[in-house]
C-alpha cells in the first residue's frame, strides 16, 4: 500500500475519531450541564419587595442570627399558595424611621404577588422567628401563629381576607421568650389543633454576650446561655388554649430549641414531636395518644448524629426518602457538620445514613438552615434542598473556609438510596449567593412541580421557579377533615401507583421555623394513574380512595371515598 | 548594682552582646525606652558636669614657677588625657545608647519589638499581638528568602488566623522547596476536608503517607473522608492500617466501628466499639456506637444499658466544641501563639547559625508569654550551647519558679551550678530533684559525686551512692559508691564497688584506671 494512502486513511480515521470524541464530549457535557432539577430565580418578576431585617446595630445579639422563618399557605382559599415573611424588629440600640413588619403576599398567579399585609392585618412588628399556619378554630381557613422574641401573636383568619389578633383572648402570648419553631398538632385526637411553641435560649439584653474570633467580634453560640423548656398549649375548643407544658411532660426537658416538625415517628396513629436543638441533643417527644409525652430521642437514634455528637440543629424535616413506607428525618446543622439524614429502620429506631447516602454532600463548610425533602423532578423520589448561609456576617475575616453569603445546596435522589449534589447544575436559581434562613416548598404556579421560597437574612427573599424538564406525573392532595381537624394536620397519606408506594403526612410548621406543604405533593414518574390512596386521620378512621387520575390537585374529605378536584 | 529582673523585659546582663560591649561594667540598663531615655539623660548631664568642672578649674588656675609649671604641665597633660578618656568612653556609651534607642524605635526595620506601652484593653492587646505575628512572619520571609520553612511557617500562621486560602498558597510554595514535608500535606488535607472536598483531602493525605507511612492519625483522617464519600470498604482498609500503626488508639477502633456500622456489619462494629471502650473506658461516642450495634443485633437490654452509660458520660463531659471556628480570643492563648511563632522562627534562624536573631526571638517569646516555660528552656539551651552558663542558669531558675515540680529543671540547674562552681546551689538542686524523683538513682549519685568532689559530707556521699546502687545497680552508680567508699577509707568496700562497675562496663577505661589505682595503691 502506498504510503500516501495510509496517511490519508489515517487522517480520515483521526478526523472521524476527533469528531466522535467531540460529539461524545458534547453529549456528556450536556447531560451534566442540564440536571434533572432546574430552578429559575424569578424574584424580580414577582413584585415582592420584602427586605428582611434582623434589627441589628452591631451589638451582635444572638437573636439576630436566627431570624427568621416564612409561611407558604393559601390564606384566602383561592387555590394559590401565598407567602408570609417574618421580619425582625429593631433591637436595643437600633434606631429606625419605619418599623419593619412581617409581610403577606397574595399570589395573583403568573408569578405576580401583591402585598396585602395592611389589608389582611398581619403586619406584626414584633421580632419574628418562627411561624405556623393551622385552622385552630376549624372554621375552614388557616390561622397564623407567630413565635417571636417577646410576646407571640395568634392571628385568626376571619375568612374574608383579613385576620384578627386574638393572642390575648386565646392565651398563647407565651411570655417574653426568645422563640423558635412552632407547630400546630392534635396532641389528644380531639379534633382540634393544639400548639407547640419552641424556645431557643434565655437571652436577655442584660445577659448578652459577644465573643471574638481571631480578634474579630462575633456572635456567641447557644452554649453561652441557659436552655429553656418549650411550651405546649392544649386547644380548649372555644378559641382559647391552656398551657399544658408541665402535665404533658414537655416542660421537664430543657433545650435550645430551633426548627421542629410534628410527625408520627413511630407510626402508631398519633402525632409525636421532633424538636431540633442547637448544640444539644434533639428531642423526640413520643405521644402516648392522650397528649402526654415521653422524650425518647436518644433511644430512637434521633438525638445525636452517627458518632454520638450533638449537632447545631437548625431545621427539621421529614419524608420517606427511600419509599419504604417509613418516615425518615432530615436536619440541618452548623458549619463542619453535615446536614443529616436519618433513615427510619423500623421499630422506632433511626440511623444516620448521611455518609452512605451522600445526602450531606456539599453542606460541610456551611451553616445550613431551611430544608425540604421534596420530589422536585416528579420521579417518585424525594430530593433535598438545603438553605445555606453563615450567621456571622464577618465570618470571612476569621474563617476563609466558609462565607456569609453562599449558594444553597440541592442533592438529587437517584432512586437507589443515594443522593448526588447537583447544586452547580441546578439552574440560575441555585447560583444565588445570600445568607439564607427559612425555606418553604410548595407549588406556587400550580403546574405540578414544587417551587421554592427562601428568606434571606438582611436581604430580599429568593423565589425559585421549578423549571425542571421532567415529564413525570404527579398528584397533589388537600385533606379536608370533618371529625378530625379541618386540614387533616397529622393525617398520614399512603399513595399507591403501580409499583410505587409513597407516604406523607400533613404538617403545620416544619423545616427551619417555617410552614409549607400542607397540600401534599407526590411525584409519580411515568405512572399514569394512582391505584389507591389511603388516609389515616388523626382521631378518626381510615379512608380509602381508588383509581385516581393524576396531574391534578385533589381534595379528599374525611369519611368519604369521593375525590374532588381543586380548581 | 544587682540585676533586677522585670517580667517580660530583657535585663541587661542577659544580653550577651551588651555584656561584651560594657566589658563588665556593673550598670543596670532597662531595655525599655523610658529606661534608655533616663540613661541617656544621665550620661548627658554627667558629660556636661565634667565639662563645666573643667571650665571652672581652668578659670581658677593661677600663675606658677618653672618646677610647678612642669608639674602643672604634667598634671594638665594627665588631666587632659583622663578627661579625654572619660569623655571618649562617655561618648561611645552615649552613641551606643542613642543607636540602641533608635533601633528600638524602628521595629519595622528590624524584628518586631515588645510593646512599649501597655495596651488599653485586652482586645487592643490581642489585635496588637496578632499584628506582631504577621509582622514577624513577614520579617522571616524577608530575612530568609527562598526558605521553604519560612513559607510553611507563614502558611501555618495564616491557617491559625483563619485565612485558609492564604495558608494554602504559602504551603504550596513551601512544598515546591520542601516537597517531602508530610506535615504540610496533612494540613492541606485538613483544609480540603473543612471545605467539604473529601476527594482532595484524601489525595493530600495519601501524599503525606507516601512521605511518612507512619504519620499518626492520617490513615484515620483518610478513612473519615472516605466514609464521607460513602466508600466504606476503602475506609475499613485504611482503618485496619491505622489500627496496626496505633494498636492502642481508641479513636481508631471507634472509627472502624463506625465504618462497619455503616456497612451494617453490626457484629464487627460491636467488637470494634468494645475494643475502643477497653482502651478508653470513658469514651462516650464508643458507647453510643456500641448501643447502636446492639440495637441492630436485637440486644435491646444491652442497647439500653450502653445508651444509659453514654448519656451519663456525655452529661459529665459535654462536647467541647468551638462552634466550628478558630478558638475564641483569649489573651493568654494569643500571647502563647505569639510565643510559639517566635520560637518557631527562632528555630529557623538558629538552623542558619544566626544566634543573635535566635536569641532576640526567644526573648520575644519570653516577653509575649512570660509564664510559659518553653521559651525559657529554649533560651537556656541556647545559652548553654554558646557557653553562657550564668545566663543559662538564670533561665533555668525562671523555669523552676514557673514549674517547681519539673525534675529535669532541677537537674539542669545543678549541672549549670556545678559548671559555675556553685556547689551550694548544685546541692540544693540535687536535693530538690531527689525529693521529686525519689525512685531515680541519678539524683543520689550526682549528689554523692558533688560531696566527693568537694570533699565534704563524705559519709553522706557513701549513703547516697548506696541508695543509688540500691535503686539501679548500674556501673555509674557502683563507680560513685566505690569513690565514696574510698574517700571514707573503706578500701574493701571501694574495691568491691569498683570491681562491680568494671564488670558492668568493661570497656570504660576510667573505671578500670580508678579500680587499679585503689587495688594497687598506685
Amino acid at each position: 500500500m502506498p504510503t500516501s494512502v495510509v496517511c490519508r486513511d489515517s487522517m480520515v480515521s483521526l478526523r472521524y475519531g476527533i469528531a466522535s470524541g467531540l460529539a461524545y464530549l458534547c453529549l456528556f457535557q450536556a447531560a451534566h450541564v442540564c440536571a434533572a432539577i432546574q430552578f429559575r430565580d424569578v424574584t424580580e418578576q414577582t413584585g415582592i419587595s420584602f427586605i428582611h431585617t434582623d434589627g441589628s446595630s452591631g451589638k451582635r445579639y444572638i437573636v439576630e442570627t436566627v431570624s427568621a422563618g416564612l409561611a407558604l399557605f393559601d390564606y384566602d382559599r383561592d387555590g394559590d399558595v401565598d407567602i408570609y415573611f417574618l421580619n425582625g424588629a429593631p433591637l436595643k440600640g437600633t434606631k429606625v424611621d419605619v418599623l419593619p413588619r412581617n409581610a403577606l403576599y397574595r399570589n395573583d398567579g403568573d408569578w405576580r404577588f401583591a402585598d396585602v399585609t395592611n389589608d389582611a392585618g398581619v403586619g406584626d412588628t414584633g421580632y419574628g422567628l418562627g411561624v405556623a399556619a393551622g385552622d385552630y378554630d376549624n372554621d375552614g381557613d388557616l390561622d397564623l401563629y407567630l413565635n417571636n422574641y417577646g410576646p407571640n401573636v395568634l392571628y385568626r383568619n376571619d375568612g374574608d381576607g383579613t385576620f384578627s389578633d386574638v393572642t390575648k383572648d386565646s392565651g398563647v402570648t407565651d411570655g417574653d421568650h426568645l422563640g423558635a419553631g412552632a407547630c400546630f398538632l392534635d396532641i389528644d385526637k380531639d379534633g382540634d389543633l393544639d400548639l407547640y411553641v419552641s424556645h431557643y435560649v434565655d437571652f436577655t439584653y442584660e445577659n448578652h454576650q459577644t465573643v471574638r474570633f481571631n480578634g474579630y467580634p462575633a456572635y456567641v453560640g447557644p452554649m453561652n446561655y441557659r436552655p429553656t423548656p418549650d411550651a405546649l398549649y392544649r386547644n380548649n375548643g372555644d378559641g382559647t388554649f391552656t398551657d399544658v407544658s408541665v402535665e404533658s411532660g414537655v416542660a421537664a426537658h430543657k433545650g435550645p430549641g430551633m426548627g421542629m416538625v410534628c410527625a408520627d415517628y413511630d407510626n402508631d396513629g398519633d402525632t409525636d414531636i421532633y424538636v431540633g436543638n442547637d448544640v444539644a441533643a434533639n428531642f423526640i417527644f413520643e405521644n402516648d395518644g392522650t397528649g402526654v409525652f415521653e422524650e425518647v430521642g436518644l433511644m430512637a437514634g434521633l438525638a445525636y448524629d452517627l458518632s454520638g455528637n450533638a449537632q447545631g440543629t437548625m431545621g427539621v424535616e421529614c419524608g420517606d426518602y427511600n419509599n419504604d413506607g417509613l418516615l425518615d428525618f432530615h436536619v440541618t446543622s452548623y458549619q463542619r457538620d453535615l446536614a443529616t439524614l436519618y433513615r427510619n429502620m423500623g421499630d422506632n429506631i433511626f440511623e444516620d445514613v448521611t455518609q452512605v447516602t451522600g445526602a450531606g454532600d456539599g453542606t460541610l463548610p456551611y451553616v445550613t438552615w431551611g430544608n425540604g425533602l421534596v420530589d422536585f423532578d416528579n420521579d417518585g423520589n424525594r430530593d433535598i434542598f438545603i438553605a445555606c448561609g453563615h450567621l456571622h456576617d464577618n465570618v470571612e475575616l476569621f474563617d476563609k473556609v466558609t462565607s456569609y453569603h453562599t449558594k444553597n445546596v440541592l442533592v438529587e435522589n437517584t432512586g437507589d438510596g443515594r443522593f448526588v449534589n447537583v447544586s452547580d447544575n441546578g439552574g440560575d436559581g441555585m447560583r444565588v449567593k445570600l445568607s439564607s434562613r427559612g425555606a418553604g416548598f410548595d407549588d406556587l404556579d400550580n403546574d405540578g412541580d414544587i417551587d421554592v421560597v427562601v428568606l434571606n437574612s438582611r436581604r430580599e427573599p429568593t423565589i425559585l421557579r421549578n423549571d425542571s424538564p421532567s415529564k413525570g406525573h404527579w398528584i397533589q392532595i388537600c385533606l379536608q377533615g370533618t371529625k378530625s381537624n379541618r386540614d387533616g394536620v397529622g393525617a398520614r397519606v399512603n399513595v399507591v401507583a403501580g409499583d410505587l408506594t409513597l407516604i406523607d403526612e400533613v404538617h403545620s410548621g416544619r423545616g427551619y421555623q417555617s410552614h409549607y406543604g400542607m397540600r401534599l405533593h407526590f411525584g409519580l414518574g411515568d405512572r399514569e394513574k394512582v391505584d389507591r390512596i389511603e388516609v389515616r386521620w388523626i382521631g378518626g378512621g381510615t379512608d380509602i380512595f381508588e383509581n385516581i387520575s393524576v396531574d391534578r390537585v385533589v381534595v379528599l374529605t374525611e369519611g368519604t371515598s369521593t375525590v374532588a378536584t381543586q380548581r | 548594682m544587682s540585676k533586677t529582673p522585670i517580667a517580660g523585659r530583657e535585663s541587661f546582663t542577659d544580653n550577651p552582646s551588651l555584656a561584651i560591649m560594657m566589658d563588665g561594667h556593673d550598670t543596670f540598663v532597662s531595655s525599655d525606652l523610658s529606661g534608655t531615655d533616663r540613661q541617656g539623660q544621665y550620661l548627658m548631664s554627667k558629660r556636661k558636669k565634667i565639662a563645666k568642672r573643667k571650665t571652672r578649674d581652668v578659670g581658677r588656675s593661677r600663675p606658677a614657677g618653672p618646677g610647678s609649671r612642669r608639674r602643672i604641665r604634667w598634671a594638665a597633660g594627665l588631666g587632659a588625657s583622663v578627661c579625654l578618656t572619660v569623655a571618649g568612653i562617655l561618648v561611645v556609651r552615649y552613641v551606643w545608647q542613642v543607636d540602641r534607642q533608635q533601633q528600638q524605635t524602628r521595629p519595622s526595620q528590624n524584628l518586631p519589638q515588645p510593646p512599649t506601652q501597655p495596651p488599653v484593653t485586652p482586645e487592643e492587646e490581642i489585635a496588637m499581638l496578632k499584628n506582631r505575628e504577621l509582622e514577624l512572619a513577614q520579617q522571616v520571609m524577608k530575612d530568609l528568602p527562598g526558605s521553604g520553612d519560612a513559607y510553611i511557617l507563614t502558611g501555618d500562621l495564616h491557617r491559625r488566623l483563619g485565612s485558609s486560602t492564604k495558608a494554602v498558597e504559602f504551603w504550596q510554595k513551601g512544598l515546591q522547596l520542601h516537597p517531602n514535608r508530610a506535615d504540610v500535606y496533612r494540613n492541606l488535607g485538613i483544609v480540603a476536608m473543612e471545605k467539604g472536598d473529601f476527594e482532595e483531602a484524601v489525595s493530600f493525605w495519601q501524599k503525606a503517607l507516601e512521605i511518612n507511612p507512619q504519620m499518626p492519625g492520617v490513615h484515620a483522617a483518610i478513612a473519615r473522608a472516605l466514609m464521607g464519600l460513602g466508600r466504606q470498604d476503602e475506609a475499613i482498609k485504611e482503618l485496619e492500617d491505622d489500627v496496626r500503626i496505633s494498636p492502642q488508639s481508641a479513636d481508631s477502633y471507634f472509627l472502624l466501628g463506625q465504618a462497619f456500622l455503616q456497612k451494617q456489619d453490626y457484629a464487627r462494629a460491636k467488637m470494634c466499639y468494645e475494643r475502643a471502650i477497653e482502651l478508653r473506658p470513658d469514651h462516650p461516642n464508643s458507647y453510643y456506637g456500641l448501643s447502636t450495634a446492639c440495637a441492630r443485633l436485637k440486644e435491646p437490654d444491652k442497647a439500653r444499658e450502653y445508651r444509659a452509660i453514654f448519656k451519663k458520660l456525655r452529661t459529665a463531659r459535654p462536647e467541647d466544641r468551638e462552634y466550628g471556628h478558630a478558638p475564641s480570643d483569649d489573651l493568654a492563648r494569643v500571647r502563647g501563639n505569639l510565643a510559639d511563632l517566635s520560637m518557631r522562627a527562632a528555630g529557623l534562624y538558629q538552623a542558619r547559625g544566626n544566634t543573635r536573631r535566635t536569641e532576640e526571638l526567644l526573648k520575644q517569646a519570653v516577653a509575649a508569654d512570660p509564664n510559659s516555660t518553653a521559651p525559657h528552656k529554649r533560651l537556656a539551651a541556647l545559652y548553654r550551647m554558646t557557653n553562657r552558663i550564668p545566663a543559662a542558669l538564670a533561665q533555668c531558675e525562671r523555669v523552676r519558679q514557673l514549674e517547681p515540680n519539673d525534675p529535669t529543671c532541677h537537674l539542669l540547674i545543678a549541672t549549670l551550678a556545678l559548671q559555675l562552681k556553685r556547689a551550694d546551689r548544685a546541692e540544693a538542686a540535687f536535693r530538690n530533684f531527689i525529693a521529686l524523683c525519689p525512685d531515680q538513682s541519678v539524683g543520689y549519685r550526682e549528689l554523692a559525686h558533688l560531696y566527693i568532689r568537694t570533699n565534704t559530707r563524705l559519709s553522706e556521699a557513701e549513703k547516697l551512692a548506696k541508695k543509688a546502687v540500691e535503686l539501679e545497680p548500674t556501673a555509674d552508680n557502683y563507680f560513685a559508691l566505690g569513690q565514696a567508699c574510698q574517700k571514707v577509707g573503706d578500701k574493701q568496700g571501694a574495691l568491691a564497688a569498683m570491681r562491680k562497675a568494671v564488670e558492668l562496663a568493661p570497656d570504660n577505661r576510667e573505671y578500670k584506671k580508678v579500680y587499679d589505682l585503689i587495688r594497687y595503691g598506685r
